[in-house]
């Protein structure tokens, strides 16, 4: 298969492969860390189902006690990704002057197209692989949140 | 036909333009003159949209927009291009983007320049880059070019060179409007000047009246200017004239 050209989508001069590897890369890393949030609801559920085994009552934290900074990483990301937009927009302007030459061609999206895409899609990505993860945990959470308030331990 | 009506512009309270009207035809090497600060570089801005502006600016009867505005080059001594890239990078950028492009005339003015194709422009001395800044607008197969200080920090051989090649390689139907300091060097060059002072513009005469009327364009210049010859040697007297009284 052909690969894409991402070359259109950065400054002039910018390397496609890098901005792509930075936004991939903030993802991944913001997926790891948010692996703290399934982490700490099973470590919950285990130590209530523990408490269960000796008698004593249990019930889980709160969710949002839970997840607590485990997103952080996505909107630090999302954040990070609006910075790169500003760097792409800045570098047309260092020792340069190349802002006059993207606004004389007649294609009116080509500046912003160069300097927002990969950004935005990061910006995009980060909001919704944070609702998207959050969702999917709290929907862990409640299983076995219900698992233990009915019983079945 | 390039026509501007009434253009003004300010920064803050300081009015860079004020109702500049003026009308450029096809062929016209117009050289545009004024002291530091006077509108030179905020007209050309405004004729390329830029820069906002009030009044109106056609060509061809027709407003500067995107769908016309491949008819413009642009050369400046901030320089446009991307440093990061190599020359024939913005070869291949400009050939894809402006149907017009020159390629011949591109690879004949970078031969002629010896300039370097495969290097940054970034690592080229400023004469290079004001070269290549030149190179682009010529090759960019633009009906008007034009160009604010080209030549600022290259040599009077490098310019001279130029000016001839410039000459030689224009088509009837291009029209340049060269901003410049460098009066007497474009005399031969220019067919006609305009003078901007204070965001006005205060003359406009071809160059073949003045040659008729036995007129150097600089003395044009000093004469519309108001300059006054015995400023250097009043100022001299006064300055000398101080220490004396001590």
């Amino acid at each position: 298969m052909k690969k894409p050209d991402l070359s259109r989508l950065v400054p002039l001069g910018a390397q496609a492969e890098k901005q792509v590897a930075a936004v991939s890369g903030s993802m991944i890393l913001a997926f790891i860390w948010s692996l703290r949030i399934p982490v700490a609801v099973a470590r919950e559920y285990y130590l209530c189902t523990e408490r269960i085994k000796i008698g004593a009552g249990a019930v889980m934290e709160e969710y949002s006690s839970l997840s607590s900074d485990g997103l952080y990483g996505f909107y630090i990301a999302a954040g990070l990704m609006a910075l790169l937009a500003v760097w792409n927009y800045a570098t047309h302007f260092m020792g340069t002057r190349a802002d006059y030459f993207m606004r004389r061609l007649s294609s009116k999206w080509e500046l912003h197209r160069r300097c927002f895409t990969l950004p935005g899609v990061g910006i995009a990505l980060s909001l919704i692989l944070s609702v998207l993860l959050d969702l999917a945990y709290k929907a862990i959470y409640t299983s076995l949140f219900d698992k233990l308030a009915s019983g079945l331990i | 036909m390039l026509e501007l009506h009434d253009i003004s512009k300010h920064y803050g309270f300081t009015r860079a333009l004020d109702k500049v009207s003026l009308t450029v035809g096809p062929g016209e090497l117009v050289g545009l003159f004024g002291e530091n600060g006077a509108g030179k570089t905020t007209l050309m801005k405004s004729i390329l949209g830029l820069t906002a502006h009030s009044g109106e600016v056609t060509l061809d009867g027709e407003s500067v927009t995107r769908k016309n505005i491949e008819r413009f080059s642009f050369a400046t001594s901030q320089h446009s291009f991307f440093p990061t890239l190599t020359a024939e990078d913005h070869r291949d950028f400009y050939a894809n983007h402006f149907k017009g492009f020159r390629d011949k005339r591109y690879r004949a003015l970078m031969d002629f320049f010896e300039l370097p194709r495969i290097r940054a422009l970034g690592r080229l001395s400023t004469g290079q880059q004001n070269q290549f800044e030149v190179i682009l607008a010529l090759s960019q197969g633009a009906d008007y070019i034009l160009m604010d200080e080209p030549f600022a920090g290259n040599d009077i051989f490098n310019r001279e060179d130029f000016y001839k090649v410039l000459l030689g390689i224009l088509e009837p139907h291009e029209t340049v409007i060269l901003s410049t300091h460098l009066i007497e060097e474009v005399e031969n060059f220019v067919t006609r000047a305009v003078l901007i002072k204070k965001g006005k513009l205060v003359g406009d005469r071809q160059t073949s009246d003045l040659e008729d009327s036995g007129t150097t364009l600089m003395s044009f210049v000093k004469e519309t200017y108001g300059y006054e010859p015995d400023r250097v040697s009043r100022a001299l007297d006064k300055l000398t004239g101080e220490e004396g009284e001590k």
